[in-house]
């Protein structure tokens, strides 16, 4: 209960807080609304692969020594995931080689780049940091707060948008093509709010664990659910959940705030392994 | 389904509500957490106009190089610091302090200008104590 009170009065006293509750609980949201579709898809990776890129625009920006290192991180990131998904398949290099590739590439990169060019002394917590997301979430600025409202408010807005034809490119793309939807276009809008997500998530989880943000939560989901509707409002609260609990705890027991986040969200992939094999035996 | 994510996106909206940093006569920030102090003192560094002609006590490392002492607040996992200049009240209280020691300081929150950047910093700084650091 004392923790509970020392937590609210965290929030009236500090904005870092309430900023870190408020882009922390949008990221969770836009992520796991994307999740189902990725997993779906079998672009899990993708995920991964992204944020690796943006981890070596990152480091390109901080050598640069950018106010704003967004103008950089964003474009880069959008362009590997169009060049993944619309010209993967036209390519020598593949499907998950070019993901790979590009992914451990992009990761040495960087690294190389803040070791040559280091922007600070701290070239170790600057890595661990990015990597990590360590405490950025707790030391966002308020145009940090408002850039993730308005990129939050546009995944959200296309989302919807889009949600049928989404819907119909995850489920079956051959079927979507041969009813003369472009399928194209819409796995391109797929790539494109990914690396949007994927940027915004870097600074909650850290480049290494944003993966974890976008199928854990689907994942879990996925184990009780059966319906895409279903499966995708279920993702979206275990994601919230999961990211308000684990910044809570984050703040409250001085813990990474990556690491918890994702932790919540192995305990409940646990829980609903669990509940899907009760519910299992019950049917049978 | 369109509508409930309307209703759980505007509800999160809310949270960015904006408040005063604080209103008690003195900041303490030793009575925090590492991370949570270390993240205070990044929001004052952000944004110090909100901050200025608040009294701040703060725990951290001392370092006094060829000029301005500073105060230096790292987080729980001793990744990332913030650091502030300090101006103190009485220079005799702070001689003989080693670098990297810790100690507690009391100071009003401001900016001064070097090379013409402005910098954060603590004016009329007291020692409220010092402890050795550990390791």
């Amino acid at each position: 209960m004392n923790e509970l009170q020392t937590l609210v009065d965290y929030f009236v006293k500090y904005p870092f807080v309430r900023y870190a509750f408020a882009v922390g609980l949008l990221i969770a949201l836009c992520s796991s609304l994307l999740g189902v579709t990725l997993v779906l898809k079998r672009f899990s990776f993708i995920g991964d692969g992204l944020s690796h890129v943006a981890f070596g625009a990152m480091a390109v920006a901080t050598i640069t020594g950018l106010t704003n290192k967004m103008v950089i991180i964003l474009p880069v990131t959008l362009l590997s995931a169009i060049l993944l998904l619309r010209t993967g398949q036209n390519t020598k290099i593949k499907g998950d080689a070019a993901i790979a590739m590009i992914s451990v590439g992009a990761l040495a990169i960087g690294y190389m780049l803040m070791n040559l060019f280091p922007s600070s002394a701290n070239i170790t917590g600057d890595v661990c940091s990015t990597l990590f997301g360590s405490t950025s979430i707790l030391t966002l600025k308020k145009s940090d707060v408002t850039l993730c409202v308005i990129m939050a408010v546009i995944v959200i807005a296309v989302f919807l948008l889009f949600y049928n034809k989404i819907f119909a490119v995850t489920f079956d793309e051959s079927f979507c093509k041969a009813s003369g939807v472009n399928a194209n276009a819409y796995n391109l809008i797929i790539a494109m709010i990914t690396a949007t997500i994927i940027v915004l998530a870097m600074n909650l989880v850290g480049s290494l664990l944003i993966s974890a943000l976008i199928i854990f939560p689907a994942l879990s989901a996925m184990r009780v659910f059966r319906s895409f509707r279903g499966v995708i409002l279920c993702s979206a609260v275990i994601s919230v959940l999961c990211a308000a609990i684990g910044i809570m705890l984050s703040i409250l027991f001085s813990t990474p705030v990556g690491s918890t986040i994702v932790t919540a969200d192995i305990a409940v992939f646990l829980i609903f392994c669990g509940i899907s094999a009760v519910m299992g035996g019950v049917h049978r | 389904m369109k509508r409930i994510l309307t209703a759980a996106f505007s509800a999160m909206l809310l949270l960015t509500g904006c408040g005063n940093p604080t209103e008690d006569s003195v900041m303490d920030l030793t009575a925090l957490n590492k991370t949570m102090q270390y993240s205070q003192v990044n929001q004052m560094i952000y944004e110090p106009d909100s901050y200025i002609g608040q009294t701040v006590q703060i725990c951290g490392e001392y370092y006094k190089g060829n000029h301005n002492a500073i105060i230096r607040v790292l987080d729980e996992q001793a990744c990332c610091a913030a650091e502030i200049s300090f101006f103190p009240a009485d220079e005799s209280a702070f001689e003989g302090i080693e670098n990297f020691s810790e100690i507690t300081v009391r100071g009003v929150f401001g900016t001064y200008q070097s090379y013409g950047v402005d910098f954060c910093c603590l004016n009329q700084t007291e020692r409220i104590n010092e402890s050795k650091t550990e390791g």
